[in-house]
């Protein structure tokens, strides 16, 4: 069995497509591209391949990690690369294929360039978002399957910055808590505009993720 | 506004992969820079349409000229709907999101007569005028696939429609319209020159003038151009007939997400209530060697993880074994899944169930369609309750333990005896399993008896029989409810509030435009889905109408009668309809066709195994 590791960029439409049709894409790449994937023992055998962080359905992705396994070594990793490029969609591509060293695990950061548009303008929303990043706690409501709890997700915005603003068109530069310790959706910090910027009324969005990093923001396996 | 707002509306509502395009395999062409552009439009959801094998066949083969694009569109899911009225997105295509109404042909495939108000619905939101006689450009609506034999309801908002197998005429008629737009011609000049074509149909080039008692007197062509009786385009040699080597493969999942092998068309069975059965005479086959090719490819071009073979029987193939086992061979070592739809009671191979075994085991479904030999002798569905039975036998000893069993209420001539047979067979299906010695030990029996609402159909021996009445269908699914005891048999029925307007759909006439418009103004659509599906609201358009719907349902017609498809040719003759209708009021059976030609009158197509 051959691991891997690949680097990948779903842009335009395809940030539409959810973490699963995903998965059910890559099987049938890998297929059509003539890799032999290894499969799982058991019952019901499943080709071995995982995302440790999905990027959300509607977000762009700049460079995803997806961890795989070949049934044999006889391929070059950069003829995979080629392989699955010259068969996904126009929207995908493979960045890197190569041979993983650290656990996907260590990933907990998620990198965020995220453009909005409001309904009203907003001539101050700069002041408002410095006031957020002094206050002490930004409580916001989060829905599970069962109930909707407040959390404080404060400590889980390392980098929230306003970059381009023109009263009605904003765009953020933004680095938010991913994976174990606490997954923290853009939605959540709109959430937080709307109960914390008077008159924020959210019009449209565009949210794209730049890259995932270790703590220390450097890049996995680098 | 506009479709720069589909990011927007693309964040707000369900499943947006099914409106994004992009998939592999799917093909996007310069739009500005193709002479001919054709919209192929599939009038349900996209989980729905991507599952059609006319709609892949006609888009990778139009794709495949030159000078003509094919771009998907289907109807948008009401949340989605809501937010393009909204936002004033209109209808667009998936590969290069171009607004519907700027393409040249916009093609509907006509499946089943539900959809219709779901044309409507999507000619509405590509902002195209609904009525032929209103529109004005270079841009042309037209209709295909097996309702378009009796597309009347639909006349008015049909430039044209292509009768039967479209893989010819479809190019014919894009060089038509190529060399038409160049020249600058007029619509009605465009119109007559392809209604020159065999297997097209210009309604307007007809009119159907009606009697006092609102059956049709008479059909007239006014425009010479068009043919007397528009004949239906097959296919003759399926072996050279363009069949893709890919297919776009969807990032949603949809409803049959697996390779559809198309191994022949046509039927020799002649069920007497099976439209299929007639209007896709006379039976073609694909050979055994192309049969493999095509599988070799498309297994290879799209990862599937699934083949199913198609056709109306599958088991009716010549060489029905042979393909099975070759095709075992090619698939197996890749652990593709081999699956087998539309099996007979009659022809079952015991090694080969043993085979399919080897990949997947489930369950095992049959259509013997009626409860009595009786009223099988009347269908002609020619299977004993011997042969059910027997197959059975051999399943449970194989270790299935789940079987499907379909009927049909209200075929005519039906009474409750018959009603009360059809427990009685799923009974014996239970017997035979009791008794069976080598049956599987782990799981329980389970049979399920599904029965669907009879509805007479053009071009069958039936074409004149009436429906029932709701309460007698109601009448004899509570009699069957009450007669199965078993408690290893399941009974589900259908609501028959749908089939009755299926029946009036499926045998109206032109004077139905109306009443489709006025239901689309009152918000119908999706009406094959429980959850769009208002009786009431249909009731009502009637009544503003003034058009009683058992008039085409229920209404027992004369021989004699103009039926609103007696214009349109699909090459089986009037005179071998009404004999067999004959033979079924005497319960006299028919041979299958392979046996020796029953005369139908086919061979006038010029093709076939028959000829």
């Amino acid at each position: 069995m051959y691991k891997l590791r690949l680097s990948f960029s779903k842009t335009g439409y395809a940030k539409f497509v959810s973490h699963l049709d995903l998965m059910r894409m890559f099987q049938r790449v890998f297929r059509i591209a003539g890799i032999e994937m290894a499969f799982s023992q058991g019952f019901n055998p499943h080709p071995i391949m995982s995302i440790g962080n999905p990027v959300p359905t509607g977000v762009v992705g700049m460079e995803e990690y997806m961890d795989f396994s070949l049934k044999d070594e006889n391929m070059s990793v950069t003829e995979i690369k080629d392989r699955l490029n010259a068969v996904l969609p126009v929207d995908f591509k493979i960045l890197n294929v190569w041979e993983p060293v650290e656990s996907m695990n260590l990933i907990n950061k998620a990198h965020y360039k995220v453009t909005i548009k409001v309904k009203k303008e907003l001539p101050n929303l700069g002041e408002y978002i410095q006031a957020l990043k002094v206050k002490d706690d930004i409580v916001v409501a989060k829905k599970t399957k069962r109930s909707i709890s407040n959390v404080d997700i404060k400590p889980w915005i390392y980098k929230l910055d306003l970059t381009d603003a023109d009263g009605y068109n904003f765009e953020f530069d933004m680095v938010l808590s991913v994976g174990g310790n606490f997954n923290l959706k853009v939605n959540s910090v709109f959430d937080a505009f709307v109960k914390y910027v008077p008159d924020f009324d959210l019009e449209e969005y565009t949210i794209t993720r730049l890259g995932l990093f270790k703590d220390n923001m450097t890049k996995i396996d680098s | 506004m506009g479709i720069e707002m589909l990011n927007k509306a693309l964040n707000e509502i369900q499943k947006p992969a099914r409106y994004i395009g992009g998939e592999i395999n799917s093909i996007a062409k310069d739009f500005a820079k193709t002479p001919c552009r054709v919209a192929f439009c599939f009038p349900d959801v996209y989980d729905i349409g991507m599952s059609h094998l006319g709609m892949k066949i006609l888009y990778h083969m139009l794709n495949n000229e030159n000078d003509c694009l094919c771009e998907r569109v289907f109807a948008p899911w009401s949340d989605m709907e809501e937010k393009m009225r909204e936002y004033d997105i209109p209808l667009y295509s998936l590969e290069t999101k171009t607004p519907v109404k700027e393409f040249d042909l916009i093609g509907f495939t006509l499946q089943y007569e539900m959809s219709y108000t779901n044309i409507l619905n999507m000619l509405e939101l590509a902002g195209v005028p609904l009525l032929a006689k209103d529109r004005t450009d270079t841009t042309f609506v037209c209709f295909g696939g097996p309702c378009s034999y009796n597309c009347e309801p639909l006349a008015d908002f049909a430039d044209f429609v292509m009768l039967g197998a479209g893989e010819e005429v479809f190019v014919e008629v894009k060089d038509k319209y190529i060399e038409w737009k160049k020249r600058g011609g007029s619509r009605l000049e465009f119109l007559e020159e392809i209604a020159r074509l065999e297997g097209i149909y210009v309604p307007s080039f007809y009119d159907v003038i009606y009697n006092e008692d609102n059956t049709v007197k008479e059909i007239k062509r006014n425009n010479e151009n068009a043919a007397e009786k528009p004949r239906k385009r097959i296919i003759k040699d399926m072996d050279s007939v363009y069949f893709p080597d890919r297919l776009v493969i969807p990032f949603s999942e949809i409803v049959h997400d697996r390779i559809p092998l198309e191994i022949f068309r046509g039927c020799t069975r002649g069920c007497r209530f099976c439209q299929a059965g007639f209007i896709y005479r006379p039976v073609r086959e694909k050979s055994v060697e192309k049969l493999k090719e095509q599988a070799i490819k498309l297994i290879e071009n799209t990862g599937y993880e699934e083949i199913s073979l198609t056709s109306l029987s599958s088991s009716d193939y010549s060489e029905f074994n042979r393909l099975a086992d070759e095709l075992l061979e090619i698939t197996e070592p890749k652990m593709v899944n081999l699956a087998l739809p539309s099996l007979r009671v009659d022809n079952f191979s015991v090694d080969l169930m043993k085979r399919i075994q080897k990949v997947r085991k489930s369950g095992l479904t049959f259509a013997p369609e009626a409860g009595t030999q009786r009223l099988r002798d009347i269908i002609n569905k020619n299977v004993t309750e011997e042969q059910l039975l027997n197959t059975v036998n051999i399943a449970f000893s194989n270790g299935w333990s789940t079987i499907k069993l379909y009927y049909m209420i209200g075929l005519p001539l039906e009474t409750m005896d018959d009603v009360r047979g059809i427990a009685d067979m799923a009974s014996k299906v239970v017997d035979v399993y009791n008794k069976c010695e080598h049956k599987g030990k782990n799981k329980g029996l389970k049979v399920t008896v599904s029965t669907s609402t009879f509805v007479p159909k053009p071009f069958t021996p039936f074409q004149w029989d009436a429906q029932d009445f709701e309460e007698t269908v109601i009448e004899k699914q509570n009699e069957l409810k009450q007669t199965i005891k078993r408690k290893q048999i399941t009974y589900n029925w259908h609501e028959s509030k749908v089939s009755f307007l299926e029946a009036v759909f499926a045998r109206g006439d032109r004077r139905l435009c109306n009443v489709l418009l006025k239901a689309h103004e009152k918000g119908c659509r999706f009406d094959s889905w429980d959850e769009f599906f208002d009786y009431d609201v249909w009731m009502q358009v009637f009544d503003e109408c003034g058009i009683d719907p058992h008039f085409y349902a229920t209404r027992k017609r004369e021989f004699e009668e103009v039926l609103p498809w007696s214009h349109i040719d699909v090459g089986i003759s009037e005179k071998y309809l009404i004999s067999e209708r004959n033979k079924a009021e005497q319960g006299i059976t028919t041979r299958d066709c392979r046996e020796g030609c029953t005369g139908c009158g086919a061979t006038v197509l010029g093709g076939g195994d028959c000829v």
